[in-house]
């Protein structure tokens, strides 16, 4: 009997780091969720002074510039988890409201929330890279529980978490971007000495 | 090794003795198995199978044997294992599934009778191990607006492998860090993997497993961001913008296909003047990450060029290119132009012995960078050093400027002038579009006389399709360069070479089977000089059109001279070595070859009047072409002999007239007593004394004396008429009433009158008698045997009796017979013509029409036709035939 795995080619990184590659997606998932919006507000006819600015559904610890990079890259994967729990619960409610369908807006929410998943794995390992806190399980505030809401007070809520996404994707994007550009080791070797340790 | 070998048959003989309790069963009863049941064989590999005795100790290994593709296999490739075991090696070499056998010998009746038990066999399948797939690529295509989530990865193919046992290719599509994997099997070498969506800068690990009955084997892994995968549609929306303050350089702007933050693209440009298919590739290191535009510069002003976009992602080995964009094409802005036109100018006699007319022609500058619109043009004309004249500028617009690029547009006839053997000219030109002009270029034509060491030693090949020409360089320093011309008959086109050059090819475009007449000129200072001419042909080939052909002159009788119309240029096809006369009447043709400067031929030793075909065949190098054909006759007489023949003709005619004209001179008198027998004229006789009662005087006539007309007396008592049979017997009547002498009376008419007639008692003929009656009567003998011919006869005649109803006085010849008779010849008219009424007119009485035409007989005057005349006449019944008539000639009134 053969080898099942006869190997792996060439070097495990062969490309950008992993920092860039997050900050990549950090991007996409930008440009993804700002489409999202644009969609959403032409769909229901909303608009960005609807919802106040600084009323933040993400429950993380307040930014500082005394965060070092593990510290900002676990507070950033922590708000990102707490972003994709608020998508999931925001499709979901929406496809219960309304049903779910196969439109633009619909493709376009699926990719977000898949994009987002993508740069919730990826910051994870960055976390784990740089020998971060251990990863963080979302909790959600109680007060925002969408339970119990008007129809216009659940678009309202489906649109400040969009908004939510919008903000974090930015705050991955600045945090991401500016990551040491030395190229980070691959991650799951990295994580392996981890376990060990 | 021998340890292993014991362990080996230890192992065997374990299995046969386990199968042997559970194949006891199933066999039925058979006492020899095969282990190991139906297995799959590699290929390439040596196969041991073992035979089993049980249940039965008839039979030892000693006793098996095995069969293999219908032949017993030799007993060396066999291994006894022990008493009740027999096990063969064979080698798999084929790819065919097959049998193998263990049977046993018929040791024993039991084994003869028990066959079916002693026999076992297994199907042998095979196939190859898979093997490791190689060489995995995976491309994702650009769907939309994002690049699709399908992935497609192929691997190359196995090569060895057995349709009854394939491979079964998995592929496994792993995104790293997100705990997706996916998966799709085939047999194929190719798949592709349906993901929930493109993983934009996600990583993947990609890899296949190849499967079958005889193992599994994975491919390497292939670790790459899905970008490396990615391959975009090519950049959209391209355009070129031409502007014209910078005529040579296009800005080139585009649209990404693909947002950036999905991939970031680099971008390559190519472009190429438009029809041209050699294509500029712009450096990628020239490109911004991100830059959607890129000037292109150092192109051709009024340059039309295509151009093309294409990208990838901007990261070094990452993705694949795209396709090219769609072709722009752009002119660039025009320019003024950069370079010289090309001068030349075309030299040919003038009206006058003295002068030449220069006709100056010019081509656009190379470097014309936009349209030539026109020409500005000074002429310089000198006289023996003496005189200048200066012309101002000229411009001369270019008519149809569209048709700059046209091909049979290829210069502008600038100007044609008249110049004097002894004058030269300087020609200056500048050429003009709308950005501005030219750099101004020169041409001078010296003096005819000016021998500027002419060109020698030209000489022109073929290369493939061009000409290639080689001439000696005059011992002159003074050469800037050469011009090389050539001319056909629709074509007029040069190029210009630098001094060092003894050796170069024709530029233009040189057809086949077209002549060219190719000069080399020395330009020295901008001086033309005496050229170099020869006449070429690329190829040749047989003329169109044969020569036409046609006699010259008028024919011969053994000799014609054929002319030919020389082939006209075009139709030649290359020069004419030779023609060749053909001529034939109708047999073997007769060749005769001339050559290629003859156009007449004559041929000689013809037939005469004979028809011949001839025609003439024109030759090339490269074939030949018969004209039409010309027939002609040959004369049957050559040109005078006609002339000749009647020259002789006349000649001997004449020779024969003058002899006989002769000979009637001298012989007159012969043939005149021959022909014309002299006759007394009646009208010089006299009467002499003569009374009825005078008696008379018998005078012997003289012979030849045809005077008297002798009376035929026919006896019409019968009434019938005379026949042929009856002449003879009539002339011998004739005679005998001749010899009976019967005379009429006078006053009646002694001419074929008869003697009742004659007595002047007719009742028909008063008037007759009247006149009779006032004349004076006469008669006269006359003859003896009456006349019946000129021919006197010799033999003298009984005299006859003939009176006379002439009032006439008888001649004096009657008196005096020996008085000539052309005394009154012509007065007396011895003969006249006088109808001779035929017996038809005299039936007229009768009523009966007459039946033949009056004739006019030659009478002896006062006679008749008498003898056959007379016979013919029809004697009616009651009428006597009356030989009277009027004297119509020979009476006249005293």
């Amino acid at each position: 009997m053969a080898d099942r795995r006869s190997g792996v080619t060439g070097p495990p990184e062969q490309g950008r780091t992993t920092a860039a590659r997050a900050a990549a997606i950090a991007e996409l998932l930008l440009l993804e969720i700002s489409n999202l919006l644009d969609l959403y507000s032409k769909r229901e006819s909303l608009t960005a002074d609807v919802i106040a600015e600084d009323s933040r559904l993400v429950s993380v610890p307040p930014p500082s510039s005394q965060l070092d990079t593990a510290d900002k890259l676990w507070r950033l994967h922590a708000a990102l988890l707490q972003c994709r729990g608020l998508m999931e619960r925001a499709i979901a409610k929406e496809n219960e409201e309304m049903g779910s369908g196969t439109g633009e807006y619909e493709t376009q929410r699926k990719m977000v929330k898949e994009r987002l998943t993508f740069l919730i794995n990826i910051t994870g390992e960055l976390v784990k890279a740089v020998d971060g806190p251990a990863a963080v399980t979302p909790s959600l505030s109680d007060s925002l529980e969408p339970d119990n809401l008007t129809l216009f007070e659940l678009k309202l809520w489906v649109f400040r978490v969009f908004t939510e996404v919008n903000y974090w994707a930015k705050t991955a994007v600045t945090i991401l971007q500016a990551l040491p550009k030395e190229r980070v080791r691959n991650t799951r070797y990295r994580s392996t000495r981890s376990t060990r340790r | 090794m021998v340890s292993t070998r014991r362990l080996q048959l230890f192992v065997l003989a374990y299995l046969a003795s386990a199968l042997s309790s559970a194949v006891c069963v199933s066999e039925a009863g058979s006492h020899l198995v095969v282990i190991p049941q139906s297995p799959v064989l590699q290929i390439g590999t040596n196969f041991t199978a073992t035979c089993v005795i049980i249940n039965t100790t008839e039979v030892t290994a000693d006793d098996l044997y095995w069969r293999f593709r219908q032949t017993v296999i030799p007993s060396n490739q066999y291994t006894k294992i022990n008493e009740s075991a027999l096990s063969v090696t064979i080698p798999v070499n084929n790819e065919e599934s097959e049998w193998l056998y263990c049977y046993c010998k018929n040791k024993s009746p039991y084994v003869f009778v028990n066959q079916g038990k002693f026999v076992h066999g297994i199907h042998l399948s095979k196939a190859y191990p898979p093997e490791k797939p190689k060489n995995l690529t995976c491309i994702a295509i650009q769907d939309g607006k994002y690049i699709s989530k399908n992935l497609m990865c192929s691997w190359d193919p196995a090569e060895h492998n057995v349709k009854k046992k394939p491979t079964t290719y998995t592929l496994h599509v792993e995104v790293i860090h997100n705990n997706q994997a996916y998966n799709v099997s085939t047999e194929e070498n190719s798949a592709t993997v349906t993901m929930e969506s493109f993983p934009f800068h996600m990583d993947l690990e990609i890899w296949v497993v190849a499967h079958n009955e005889l193992g599994t084997v994975e491919s390497e892994h292939l670790k790459r961001e899905a970008n490396w995968f990615a391959k975009t549609n090519p950049p959209s929306d391209v355009k070129v913008i031409s502007e014209e303050t910078f005529p040579m350089s296009f800005l080139i702007t585009w649209k990404e296909p693909i947002p950036k933050q999905m991939i970031a693209l680099k971008y390559q440009i190519r472009y190429c003047p438009h029809g041209s298919h050699s294509w500029f590739v712009v450096p990628i290191v020239d490109f911004a990450k991100g830059t959607q535009s890129f000037r292109l510069q150092n192109l051709q002003p009024h340059t039309v060029y295509t151009t093309q976009v294409r990208c990838k992602h901007f990261n070094k080995g990452y993705g694949y290119w795209s396709d090219w964009s769609a072709n722009v094409t752009k002119k660039t802005a025009e320019y003024r132009p950069t370079s010289k036109p090309d001068l030349w100018s075309i030299i040919t006699e003038g009206e006058h012995s003295n002068e030449r007319q220069v006709k100056f022609i010019c081509k656009n500058p190379v470097l014309s960078n936009g349209k030539i619109t026109s020409f500005k043009m000074k002429i310089q004309t000198q006289k023996e050093n003496m005189m200048t004249r200066n012309m101002s500028w000229e411009i001369i617009p270019v008519n149809d400027p569209d048709a700059d690029n046209s091909p049979s547009q290829k210069f502008t006839v600038l100007k044609q002038i008249t110049l004097l053997d002894n004058m030269t000219a300087r020609v200056h030109v500048t050429a003009i579009n709308s950005a501005g002009e030219s750099p101004q270029t020169s041409l001078g034509i010296p003096e005819e006389a000016l021998d500027l060491d002419p060109m020698e030693g030209l000489k022109v090949h073929t290369q493939g399709d061009q000409f290639l020409l080689k001439w000696n360089a005059p011992n002159n320093t003074a050469i800037t360069q050469y011009v090389v011309e050539w001319v056909s008959a629709n074509d007029t086109d040069w190029q210009r070479e630098n001094k060092s050059t003894q050796q170069t090819t024709i530029k233009g475009n040189i057809k086949k089977y077209i002549c060219y007449n190719i000069s080399v000129y020395p330009i020295y200072s901008g001086w033309t000089g005496k050229p170099a001419r020869v006449e070429a042909y690329l190829a040749q080939n047989a003329p169109s059109v044969g020569p036409s052909i046609q006699l010259n002159g008028k024919r011969g009788r053994n000799e014609v001279e054929l002319v030919w119309n020389v082939i006209p240029p075009p139709a030649r096809n290359g020069f004419i070595t030779n023609y060749t006369v053909f001529y034939s009447s109708g047999t073997e043709p007769v060749s005769i070859t001339v050559p290629g400067n003859v156009t007449s031929y004559l041929l000689t030793s013809l037939s005469a009047n004979t028809q011949y075909e001839a025609w003439i065949r024109a030759s090339t190098i490269g074939g030949s072409t018969n004209g039409t054909r010309h027939t002609f006759n040959t004369l049957k007489y050559a040109p005078g002999e006609i002339e000749m023949i009647v020259v002789g003709v006349s000649l001997g005619f004449l020779f024969v007239v003058l002899l006989s004209m002769l000979l009637c001179f001298y012989k007159k008198d012969v043939i005149k007593n021959n022909l014309w027998p002299w006759i007394p004229n009646p009208r010089k006789s006299t009467i002499g004394n003569w009374s009825p009662d005078y008696p008379l005087k018998p005078e012997t006539p003289k012979e030849n004396c045809l005077s008297g007309i002798s009376v035929l007396d026919v006896d019409t008592s019968d009434g019938k008429s005379l026949s042929e049979e009856d002449k003879t017997s009539l002339a011998l009547k004739k005679d005998k009433y001749l010899s009976e002498e019967h005379s009429s009376g006078i006053g009646g008419s002694s001419c074929m009158s008869s003697p009742r007639q004659s007595v002047s008692d007719s009742d028909e003929g008063a008037d007759i008698a009247d006149t009779t009656a006032s004349t004076v009567q006469y008669s006269s003998v006359v003859a003896s045997n009456g006349y019946k011919g000129q021919t006197p006869s010799a033999q003298p005649q009984p005299l006859i009796f003939s009176r006379s109803e002439s009032t006439q006085p008888l001649l004096d010849s009657e008196e005096n017979p020996d008085l000539s008779v052309q005394e009154g010849g012509g007065a007396s008219q011895p003969f006249s013509r006088l109808p001779c009424f035929t017996h038809s007119s005299w039936n007229q009485d009768s009523g009966s029409f007459p039946e033949v035409e009056p004739q006019e007989v030659l009478l002896p005057r006062d006679s008749c036709p008498s003898g056959e005349d007379n016979e013919q006449k029809t004697l009616t019944d009651g009428q006597s035939l009356s030989s009277y008539r009027p004297q119509l000639g020979g009476y006249r009134p005293q």
